[in-house]
């Protein structure tokens, strides 16, 4: 039995790494897991997508898209992502090998988390530096533009602070969610109450949308999609997050509530603020919604939501780097794994309207990877496994291991992915949002997962299962 | 600043990391495979319960849709 100090190593050492948490180390509880969870889904990029959203759909249509695409993708991606991981306290990547293989695993976190998360703290860090620029204009009544040098600094210290933060990992970044989630449901609710009482709801339904398609199933479907593209593009953080809650139902319900509940008020006060004010940026509406008081403090909530989330999208991804990385990430002290993961967003603040500019795009493209992915991920663990994993074979990266398929490449899962993600870019081009016919009556999102999974069983099925490969006869044993 | 905590993981900076990460996870494995273990997470969400998830997530979809659209 290790002595106390010891065990306490271990159990922040296992937050650090790819080690298997243990029963005694599950730190977050239902409220602290959906505290963290509110986190993630109440930042300023849930002000942003509803902004977006407002581009193709008025009010009533933009919050029915919004509610079903994002109870939708957050259904699956929930199921796909966070009950394995909380079942078995593995980090996703690793976990993600009885799926892909160690080698395809290690590349499609490479490639699809690390670039889309990457993506996504640009826009966070820019939305931080926007809201204390629009404080100090509020206070000091001066006229710092939304793209000036200013603003790219305020971003750099916006990642400093979320490094700071990271660096002392999960138990500080629970105590910093703890503080600024609830601050942020009262902002929500805040600029909904203001919006509404500014406008009448009448005359927020009848505003049009901001840039609409020609046809009105066409926009509403659009709004769907962004709505999909939300919930799933959760797919590659929260698995490395609900690995630390309680139980499989805390982790399920505590995301659900986090990431829809208490998420989906905020895309709609985003839509709205959009619709009302005109303004696609969610920094601009505070003051002028709000007033100059009241105003700067949310803008300061807002400000500390966007590093809340950086912080819990840099612990995960991180975590996730060092074991996909290989040696060289795997060797790194945790403090330089992340510090080099915020540089590029640090050097991409010096480019503020080129980021805030992409975001819509960062959203569409994001789905090609994730929608597939979550579709194989439900068809694997669900179906072809019986939710009953081989946790040891997960750390095997040997030719034998169970989960090496061939040369640590599982060709079900690459080729479904490959055949969903055309899928999606065949029935919705993710740049120009040109699209098939049929796309207003299926999605993109939707088809692509589904594709995905079939592909997936059925190669499964007929080349995986007969050649011996991927421990799917794995029957119930300890550690499964 | 990552020492203050004790977050630096094994394999930091540390030539022996590896290996000392090696044995971390030996003896995690063991302990997750004994028949001794156990872990509340463990257990699944019933199917019941998924499944009246899944109803009442449908009547949400379509009731907002109806309403929306």
């Amino acid at each position: 039995m290790p002595s106390k100090e010891n065990r306490h190593a271990h159990e922040v050492e296992s937050e650090f790494t790819n080690l298997p948490i243990l029963a005694r180390e599950r730190l977050w509880g239902a409220f602290d897991f959906t505290s963290v969870m509110t986190g993630l889904g109440i930042a300023t990029w849930a002000f942003i997508v509803g902004a977006s959203t407002a581009l193709y759909v008025g009010a009533e249509a933009g919050i029915a898209s919004t509610v079903i695409g994002n109870l939708v993708s957050c259904g699956l991606v929930v199921l796909a992502a966070c009950i394995p991981t909380a079942k078995y306290g593995v980090e996703q990547a690793t976990l993600f090998r009885s799926v892909f293989g160690v080698n395809g695993a290690r590349v499609v976190f490479l490639i699809a988390v690390t670039l889309v998360w990457l993506g996504w703290n640009c826009v966070l860090g820019l939305m931080f530096s926007r809201s204390a620029v629009n404080i100090v204009n509020a206070i000091f009544f001066t006229g710092i533009g939304r793209n000036s040098l200013v603003v790219t600094l305020l971003g750099i210290v916006g990642f400093l602070i979320a490094w700071f933060v990271v660096v002392k990992g999960p138990v500080s970044i629970k105590w910093f969610n703890r503080i600024v989630a609830p601050g942020l449901a009262v902002v929500t609710i805040l600029l909904l109450v203001f919006v509404l009482a500014q406008r009448p709801w009448s005359e927020i339904a009848a505003a049009p949308a901001l840039e609409p398609f020609g046809d009105r199933t066409v926009n509403y479907t659009l709004g769907i999609e962004l709505g999909l593209a939300t919930g799933f593009g959760w797919w590659g953080v929260i698995g490395n997050l609900s690995r630390l809650a309680s139980n499989q139902r805390v982790a399920f319900y505590g995301s659900m509530v986090g990431l829809f509940l208490f998420a989906v008020p905020a895309y709609v006060a985003g839509l709205l603020s959009a619709l009302a004010l005109g303004d696609a940026d969610p920094t601009a509406w505070m003051v002028p919604v709000a007033g100059p008081v009241l105003g700067v403090i949310a803008l300061l909530f807002v400000a500390f939501a966007n590093v809340t989330s950086v912080t819990s999208t840099v612990y995960t991804t991180c975590l996730a780097l060092r074991l996909t990385g290989g040696r060289l990430f795997h060797r790194m002290a945790w403090v330089t794994v992340t510090g080099l993961f915020l540089l590029a967003p640090a050097i991409a603040a010096f480019f503020p309207a080129f980021v805030f500019n992409s975001i819509a795009n960062l959203l569409a493209w994001s789905a090609i990877a994730f929608a597939p992915l979550v579709g194989i991920h439900l068809v694997d663990f669900y179906v072809l496994r019986r939710r009953v994993l081989n946790v040891r074979a997960c750390y095997d990266e040997s030719p034998g291991s169970g989960y090496s398929f061939w040369k640590g490449w599982n060709p079900a899962a690459t080729v479904g992915l490959g055949v969903g993600a055309l899928v999606y870019i065949l029935l919705l081009n993710p740049s120009s949002f040109a699209h098939a016919d049929v796309f207003q009556f299926v999605s993109a999102s939707i088809p692509a997962l589904l594709v995905g999974g079939a592909v997936h069983f059925i190669l499964t099925k007929l080349i995986v299962q007969p050649a011996g490969k991927g421990d799917y006869g794995a029957l119930e044993r300890p550690g499964s | 600043m990552a020492s203050t905590d004790g977050g630096a993981s094994a394999g930091d900076q540390d030539p022996r990391g590896e290996e000392a990460f090696e044995r971390e996870l030996e003896r995690r494995l063991g302990t997750i495979e004994s028949p001794e273990y156990r872990d509340p997470a463990r257990e699944d969400l019933p199917l019941s319960e998924m499944v009246v998830f899944t109803i009442l997530s449908a009547v949400v979809v379509v009731l907002v849709h109806l309403w929306g659209y």
